[in-house]
């Protein structure tokens, strides 16, 4: 009947007190985040979540770096979290980054510092396709454990059937994403959490499975065209994003112009014992970014 | 490896739109919720949510309210939904009176010609019942969704010892609700839906079941003196409201000026077949206040 609760997982996960709740744009579509923000902030960063997760990810993480000196914008991606719309369907995958620009919009007018973009997992593939087709005005973007190739993949059978079911443009089929909560972490409290979070994606409409496949293509081919620089936060023992394949595609597209750090960790970084590393990095990252503008 | 989902329940509590997330108070203790505007509404109406629930259950309800041309506040107490807070703890329930006093005072500044109804599911027609008594509000009336203030699942005597045991020692251990999921409704996709639900308080201190305690023996004791009529919609097939005990309490202490409609449904009234009719009857009983 009594359940410990010194570090309920619940908690970590809830907004505190400094979160505050914001609806972008005037008009419909709107779509919902969070906003921490700082009086004199060094920076500001904004999370990007992955495609199965939503902003309350991030809720811990962004007390920790709004004690830090940092602005942190989390985004609901239309779907996602509290943000309207079908839950795990878009027609158009360039509807998310329309929401990316208009939030660095938003964090640049009321922040006046250099925003950094930090994806989680899928959320990096949308930083990157919102920088090279949109006039978002990033400082750099942050790989929390990439999402551009990713291990676990939908069997022949499940892609055939999402092929058919978008070309009919049917909403009435939804597909199970192949991603549970143990892939993400090794921490059977975190990964039962991930499991019953019904605020995120469990399952797409084949459409969305589409456009997801639309916009890897695109961040694969042309993130060589980045002219931002980028940090890679790794999981040496990540068993969803394909630390291998990732390497080989930012190192050929990238070279020098991206920075690596890997930590020894599973896949859902900010919830793994390094979390305080994980920050460090960031800040540093940020900061560091910042003094290279001011120069 | 496919699912039908012709209306996904998850579709059902998100979000519209229409629905503004809002933040009560300049400084800490904040408060969330969700605001679903008209422009010139007929009357404001205020939801409180239940033990274990928060604002996203009524995302579907706020959208079909607001079609009425009422203004909706679904609050989020604190330690529930998106609002900060310890989940499923309390110091002091006058902390959850005090919110709906500032959501009532919100919906009042932004509609001034505008009732403001009070509308509490379960134990949110308990805090709502509470805060009328208690608080310096205006508010035109309270409707309750099948009402909390009796419920039939409860913790043995043996758990009741530990939870006031632990409540003396100021301990933070959390205990379960006694309302599983599966008493809130007979459709297996809202049972699952409420069952992985990660914003609701399943979960609760010892502190938090003792001030509900007090709350709940506040407004038993102080029901006969409500400033404001009561409309109850219950259920004739509810598993956690003790209708009988409910309907004796409730008659003997409002008499005429409680009013009782009872629709053929488990207790999440607002996602059972009858949700129209739930919506309509509130519309109703609203617009007749309004017009009296």
């Amino acid at each position: 009947m009594t359940l410990p609760i010194s570090e309920s997982v619940a908690s970590r996960f809830s907004l505190g007190e400094r979160a505050e709740p914001f609806r972008l744009r005037s008009e419909p579509p709107h779509v919902h985040g969070y906003a921490w923000r700082h009086p004199i902030p060094s920076a500001t960063i904004l999370f990007l979540h992955g495609v199965m997760s939503h902003s309350h990810w991030f809720a811990e993480s962004a007390d920790l770096l709004l004690d830090r000196g940092i602005s942190v914008y989390a985004l609901d991606r239309r779907g996602s979290g509290s943000s309207p719309y079908e839950p795990g369907h878009i027609d158009d995958y360039r509807d998310w980054l329309d929401e990316v620009r208009d939030v660095v919009q938003l964090a640049r007018t009321e922040t006046g510092v250099p925003v950094h973009a930090v994806g989680q997992c899928f959320g990096a593939n949308i930083a990157i396709g919102a920088v090279l087709t949109r006039d978002v005005e990033l400082a750099s973007i942050v790989m929390l454990t990439p999402g551009l190739y990713v291990r676990p993949d939908y069997d022949v059978r499940a892609k055939l059937r999402a092929a058919s079911h978008a070309f009919r443009k049917s909403r009435q089929v939804r597909i199970p994403l192949p991603l549970s909560g143990e892939l993400f972490s090794g921490d059977a409290e975190v990964a039962a959490w991930i499991d019953g979070d019904l605020l995120g994606a469990h399952s797409t409409t084949a459409r969305t499975v589409l456009e997801i496949g639309l916009l890897l293509r695109y961040a694969r081919r042309n993130v060589g065209r980045l002219q931002i620089p980028m940090l890679v936060l790794e999981g040496s023992r990540d068993r969803l994003a394909d630390n291998e394949k990732n390497r080989a595609a930012l190192r050929r597209a990238l070279g020098d112009r991206c920075s690596w750090t890997t930590f020894d960790a599973e896949h859902f970084l900010l919830a793994e014992p390094c979390r305080d590393a994980v920050l460090d990095a960031l800040a540093v990252w940020v900061n560091d970014e910042r003094k290279a503008a001011l120069q | 490896m496919t699912v039908p989902a012709s209306r996904s329940v998850a579709g059902r509590f998100t979000f519209s739109d229409v629905a503004d997330p809002f933040r009560l108070r300049p400084e800490p203790p904040h408060v969330h919720g969700y605001a679903w505007r008209r422009s010139e509404p007929t009357a404001s109406l205020v939801l409180i949510h239940g033990f274990q629930s928060h604002a996203q259950w009524f995302a579907e309800a706020g959208d079909f309210l607001c079609d009425r041309r009422f203004s909706v506040y679904a609050l989020d107490r604190r330690g529930s939904g998106s609002s900060p807070g310890e989940r499923g703890h309390v110091d002091r329930y006058r902390d959850w009176l005090e919110e709906v006093a500032d959501v009532v005072q919100r919906a009042r500044e932004e509609a001034p010609d505008a009732p403001v109804h009070l509308i509490g599911h379960c134990f949110g027609a308990n805090v709502a019942m509470g805060a009328a008594l208690t608080q310096s509000i205006d508010v035109a009336s309270i409707i309750m969704l099948t009402p909390g203030l009796y419920v039939l699942p409860d913790y043995t005597a043996a758990e009741k010892a530990t939870i006031a045991f632990r409540g003396l020692t100021g301990s933070h251990v959390l205990f379960r609700a006694p309302q599983e999921a599966a008493l809130f409704s007979r459709d297996p996709d809202v049972i699952a839906w409420i069952r992985g639900d990660v914003l609701g308080a399943q979960r609760l201190t010892s502190a938090c079941l003792l001030q509900t305690a007090r709350l709940l023996r506040l407004v038993r004791r102080g029901a006969r003196q409500l400033p404001v009529p009561v409309l109850v919609l219950e259920a004739e097939h509810d598993r956690i409201s003790d209708n009988v005990r409910n309907r004796a309490a409730l008659g003997e202490a409002l008499g005429e000026r409680c009013r009782w409609i009872t629709f053929d449904a488990e207790h999440f009234l607002l996602a059972e077949p009858c949700r129209d009719d739930v919506i309509a009857a509130i519309a109703a009983w609203v617009d007749e206040r309004s017009e009296t």
